[in-house]
């Protein structure tokens, strides 16, 4: 088997899909041609990266344009219409196509329930993103610059579009979980919060009268949620250990797995607020590197109450 | 008999032979280069890329004991150049109006239903060692709002190149696709 090229950039990246998609003018497309007959490992990467076209195509993630094009130059062939259906059954069966519009869509459809507003608002925020561009479009001369930069602007519209009901469902998920942690009270005065959540950085100095992250843990509170970022160094999990101000060890947690956001590596601790009463703590992270756990980073916090 | 032209029949087994030495390395180049063929032709917009692929497969097979002593060095540049002139020529072609142009089959029924895929799907993923069937979750995961950032994440855990990782992926979700076309294949025999 032929060894992938060590890596590709994004402007390489973004040829061989311009390519795929018939956009690349023709001496850029001869090379890319040479290369793929030439190259085994070109050819196999390309293939991949035609696969994850699909999943975009089968996940409602390409522009409208890069759409047409999809339809009208990509699928052409039998074999293409297979992958796509191939990509739509695993969509349906939850693996291979990220979170998207399409997919949630259709398990809403199945659950006899459709959030509406999805449509609406997309619609909405590309006709605001058009409109805000639309101002600076009579500055450009050639009308392929223009079409280029509505192409980036949905895209990017429809990229927050997605992060944001992704941040929405984990948020929803997390309250649940929180909720079976312990069992919600009776009656609940409104304004009071199942959750609580903080992030903290590493390497937060203790130092006395220093002002420490805090939290505010109101009565009803019942879980306080810690996420502590990794960004500079991740692993891909680590044990946790809450302390309090003499160093006590309150609480601890094993094989606590790092999770990429959009610009951070976090890892998340949930603390049931009891163990937390209002005062200073400290949160230490530990490797899991052969028999030992080696403590790789260190964060303080603060509990505050009503 | 005079007048009767003489059928010259490409040889494809020389060709296979030209391409490598294995048989199991040719046919894999064979099969690789017709691939990247339909691929190139489809990237030219042409309609009817795999036909254009087998032409330039069978000039290059009959064109294959003169050039063969003389050639030397990878094969792929001249399965390349006589691709071009396949081209050329197909352009030149006089191409059926819209109305006259057959109409596209689809290339699956619609009595395929999503049950039927899903189990075969199911069957598939069953079939797979259990840190391939981890990696293609994993990598394909539903949820991550930046998979930029997050295949990064699983390809430093399991300590490979972003690329490396996105081929092994690639390489099993293949084998899935192989595995899925076969079920349903036997499922509607």
């Amino acid at each position: 088997m032929p060894e992938p090229p060590a890596d590709l950039s994004e402007e390489e990246e973004s040829t061989i899909r311009a390519f795929l998609l018939g956009r690349l003018a023709e001496s850029d497309r001869e090379e890319v041609e040479v290369r793929l007959l030439g190259d085994p490992a070109f050819s196999e990467l390309t293939s991949a990266i035609e696969a994850e076209l699909i999943d975009d195509y089968a996940a409602g993630l390409l522009s409208r344009d890069d759409r047409r094009r999809f339809e009208g130059h990509f699928l052409v062939t039998d074999d293409r219409r297979r992958r796509l259906r191939f990509s739509q059954t695993l969509a349906l069966a939850g693996v291979g196509v990220m979170d998207s519009p399409v997919a949630r869509r259709k398990a809403a459809e199945r659950s006899s329930f459709r959030p509406a507003w999805w449509d609406w608002s997309m619609t909405v925020a590309a006709t605001v993103a058009a409109a805000a561009l639309g101002s600076t479009f009579w500055m450009f001369d050639s009308v392929t610059d223009l079409r280029e930069q509505l192409r980036q602007a949905e895209d990017q519209v429809a990229d927050l579009l997605l992060e944001r009901e992704q941040l929405a469902e984990r948020h929803r998920l997390e309250l649940e979980r929180a909720a079976r942690v312990a069992p919600p009270p009776a009656a609940r005065p409104s304004g009071e919060r199942l959750a609580v959540a903080a992030l903290l950085t590493p390497g937060t100095l203790r130092a006395p009268g220093s002002p420490l992250p805090a939290v505010q843990v109101d009565s009803g509170t019942l879980i306080v949620e810690l996420r502590l970022d990794v960004s500079e160094a991740a692993l891909p999990n680590y044990d946790a250990s809450v302390h309090d101000a003499s160093g006590n060890e309150i609480c601890r947690f094993v094989g606590v797995r790092s999770e990429a956001t959009a610009v951070q590596v976090l890892v998340t601790v949930q603390v049931p607020s009891l163990r937390v009463p209002p005062g200073d703590y400290s949160i230490r992270l530990w490797a899991r590197n052969g028999a030992a756990p080696e403590e790789v980073e260190r964060y303080y916090f603060r509990v505050r109450g009503r | 008999m005079p007048g009767q032209k003489t059928v010259r029949r490409p040889e494809y087994g020389a060709l296979l032979v030209w391409l490598s030495p294995d048989p199991g390395a040719a046919e894999h180049e064979f099969l690789r280069l017709r691939n990247q063929l339909i691929r190139i032709f489809v990237g030219r917009g042409c309609s009817v890329p795999e036909d254009l692929t087998d032409e330039t497969i069978e000039r290059v097979a009959l064109k294959l004991p003169e050039i063969a002593v003389q050639y030397t060095g990878d094969p792929a540049p001249y399965f390349y150049g006589v691709a071009r002139n396949v081209h050329r020529e197909y352009l030149r072609r006089p191409r059926p109006s819209s109305i006259e142009r057959e109409p596209r089959a689809p290339a699956e029924t619609r009595d395929e239903s999503d049950e039927n895929h899903l189990k075969c799907l199911d069957r598939c993923l069953d079939a797979l060692r259990e840190d391939e069937h981890d990696l293609i979750l994993d990598y394909y995961r539903p949820g991550q709002p930046n998979k930029v950032v997050w295949r990064k994440t699983i390809a430093s855990r399991a300590g490979l190149g972003v690329n490396a990782l996105r081929i092994r992926a690639f390489r099993i979700r293949e084998r899935l696709f192989e595995c899925l076309t076969a079920c349903l294949q036997a499922a509607t025999t």
